[in-house]
C-alpha cells in the first residue's frame, strides 16, 4: 500500500538501504520490517491477506527473528481489530482500535487528530531504542487510537481529547501511531535510533 | 496538539510556481520543487500543492512532478488538482502524497468521493472550498472553471462532504487570496462554526495578526500563499516560513 515510499525515503536519506517487497521473501535473521499504511482497516487487512504479508509477519513474530514496526496503519493491523473495520487484524500485539470521540464539553476538538503532537515514552522504548527519545514531535493523522486495557503493552502516550496509547509492542512488535517518515528530523532521528538499537 | 499547523499552500501552472491573485493574473514566482525544498529545510509543518492548470485544462496530475515535489517532502504533502479517478488516487498516494484535495467531484462524481474515503480512509481525503462574499454580503461558493459549484451553497456543499466522510476541508476566501488585505472575521466565524473535523483557512493572510485571528475565530490551521512567497510592498518573491522563534513570540490566539 501506499507510504511505502516516504519511508524508504527517509531511511534513504538517514544512510540506510531500505527495500520495498511487494511479497515476503526469506527473511535473514535481524530483519528489520516495517509496514507502513495509510487507508482503511478492511483494506489493509485484504491487502495483508493477498501479498501474503499477513502470515509472514505472523510467522516472523513467534520466531522473534525480527523487529517488525508498525506505522499507523500499519500499527492498527498489527493488532487485534479496529472500529473501522469488520476484519481481524494480525493479532500480534493484543487489544483493539476505537474512534475517538468529541464529549460534549469539547468544543474544539476535531477529528481526525491531524498535527504534529509530542509523546511522553516510557522506558519500553529503550527496548528498541539506546535512547529515550525527548524533546521531539511528530505528525499524527488519524481517527482511530489504541484503546488499552493494561500498561504491557504501552510504549508512549500522547494527549489529543484525553490521552491515548500512542506507541504499543508487543516483544519483538512494535506500533506507531504518528508518522516519522512525516516528521523531519524528529522522524529521522527516531527511525535512526530504532535501527541503531537492533543493529539492522 | 501542539500549536496549530500554518501551511503554505503553493500553485503550480503548467510545471511553474505562481501566485494568484484572487485566483487571477498568476504571476511567476519559480521552480516548485526548489520551493519545496526550502519549505522541508525549514521544517514546515505540512504543504499543499495545488496544480492550478490540470484543473482549468481538465488534464490529469503531472505525477512525473509529483514524485519529484514528494520526494523533497520529510512532512505530509497534500495534492490538489485533476484528480478524476481512483487510479488518479491510488497513483497519487503511491507517490508519497498523504492527503487529496478534492473540489468538484463532490459535485461532478459525489460516489467516487464516497468511494475514496472507503479506499483510502476520512483522513486522506480533504474537500477544497472557495467561497467570497458577493455585492450584497452574502457569502457564496466560489469556482473558477466549474459552473456546477454554483448549484450548491457552501453550507449545503459542507453537508455533503461531511457526510461523505472528509477528514479535513481548506476553506478559501477567494475575495482576498493573494492580497494579503487581512481576514474576514465575520465570514471565518460564518464558515467555520460546527465542523467536527479540522478547518484550514486561507485567503488575506499578510501577517501574524492576520494568523491569530483566523484561530481565534474558528480556523484550526491556517493556510498561507502570498505570506510565504512574496516580501515588501514590491512583492519580491522570497520563499520564507517563520522559525519556531517567531512562532513562539508572536502566535497568540484565544478561542472562547
Amino acid at each position: 500500500m501506499s507510504n511505502v515510499k516516504s519511508v524508504i525515503n527517509m531511511l534513504n536519506k538517514i544512510g540506510f538501504l531500505a527495500v520495498a517487497q511487494q511479497k515476503p521473501t526469506e527473511l535473514t535473521s535481524n530483519a528489520f520490517i516495517v509496514l507502513p499504511g495509510v487507508g482503511t482497516f478492511d483494506q489493509g487487512v485484504k491487502e495483508l491477506a493477498s501479498s501474503g504479508w499477513g502470515n509472514a509477519l505472523k510467522d516472523a513474530f513467534a520466531t522473534e527473528k525480527s523487529i517488525i514496526l508498525g506505522l499507523c496503519l500499519g500499527m492498527q493491523l498489527l493488532s487485534e481489530g479496529s472500529e473501522e473495520g469488520d476484519k481481524a487484524g494480525l493479532g500480534i500485539i493484543p487489544g483493539h482500535f476505537k474512534k475517538f470521540e468529541i464529549e460534549e464539553n469539547q468544543t474544539n476538538m476535531k477529528v481526525p487528530h491531524m498535527g504534529w503532537n509530542e509523546v511522553d515514552f516510557n522506558d519500553s522504548i529503550l527496548d528498541f531504542s539506546p535512547i529515550k527519545p525527548i524533546e521531539q514531535r511528530y505528525y499524527f493523522v488519524h481517527s482511530y487510537h489504541y484503546s488499552h486495557q493494561n500498561d504491557d503493552q504501552v510504549v508512549g502516550m500522547s494527549y489529543h481529547g484525553s490521552r491515548f496509547a500512542s506507541a504499543i509492542k508487543n516483544k519483538k512488535a512494535l506500533g506507531l501511531q504518528f508518522h516519522p517518515e512525516k516528521s523531519h528530523r524528529f522522524g529521522a532521528q527516531l527511525f535512526s535510533n530504532l535501527l541503531t538499537g537492533t543493529n539492522a | 496538539m501542539l500549536r496549530p499547523r500554518l501551511i503554505p499552500i503553493l500553485q503550480v501552472d503548467n510545471g511553474r510556481l505562481v501566485k494568484t491573485t484572487r485566483f487571477k493574473n498568476p504571476t511567476y514566482v519559480g521552480d516548485p520543487i526548489n520551493a519545496v525544498r526550502i519549505f522541508n529545510e525549514k521544517e514546515v509543518d505540512e504543504i499543499v500543492i495545488v496544480d492550478i492548470s490540470a484543473s482549468k485544462q481538465q488534464k490529469s496530475p503531472n505525477f512525473s512532478l509529483i514524485e519529484d515535489l514528494a520526494s523533497e517532502c520529510f512532512m505530509p504533502l497534500t495534492y490538489g488538482g485533476g484528480i478524476h479517478t481512483m487510479e488518479d488516487a491510488n497513483i497519487l498516494f503511491s507517490l508519497g502524497v498523504e492527503k487529496i484535495a478534492l473540489q468538484s467531484m463532490l459535485f461532478e462524481n459525489p460516489k467516487l468521493f464516497r468511494d475514496l474515503v472507503s479506499r483510502f480512509g476520512s483522513q486522506a481525503i480533504v474537500f477544497s472550498l472557495d467561497i467570497y462574499r458577493d455585492y450584497f454580503g452574502k457569502v457564496r461558493t466560489f469556482s473558477k472553471h466549474n459552473k456546477l459549484t454554483k448549484k450548491l451553497t457552501w453550507e449545503q456543499a459542507l453537508e455533503l462532504a461531511s457526510t461523505l466522510g472528509i477528514g479535513e476541508v481548506l476553506i478559501c476566501d477567494a475575495g482576498r487570496e493573494g492580497t494579503m488585505d487581512g481576514v474576514d472575521q465575520r465570514l471565518i466565524q460564518e464558515v467555520t462554526t460546527n465542523l467536527p473535523f479540522p478547518v484550514v483557512f486561507s485567503g488575506g493572510v499578510g501577517n501574524f495578526t492576520d494568523i491569530n485571528n483566523s484561530l481565534t475565530w474558528g480556523a484550526d490551521a491556517v493556510g498561507v500563499g502570498a505570506f510565504c512567497v512574496f516580501r515588501g510592498p514590491n512583492k519580491a518573491v522570497l520563499v520564507t516560513y517563520p522559525s519556531s522563534q517567531q512562532f513562539s513570540q508572536e502566535l497568540n490566539w484565544n478561542r472562547t
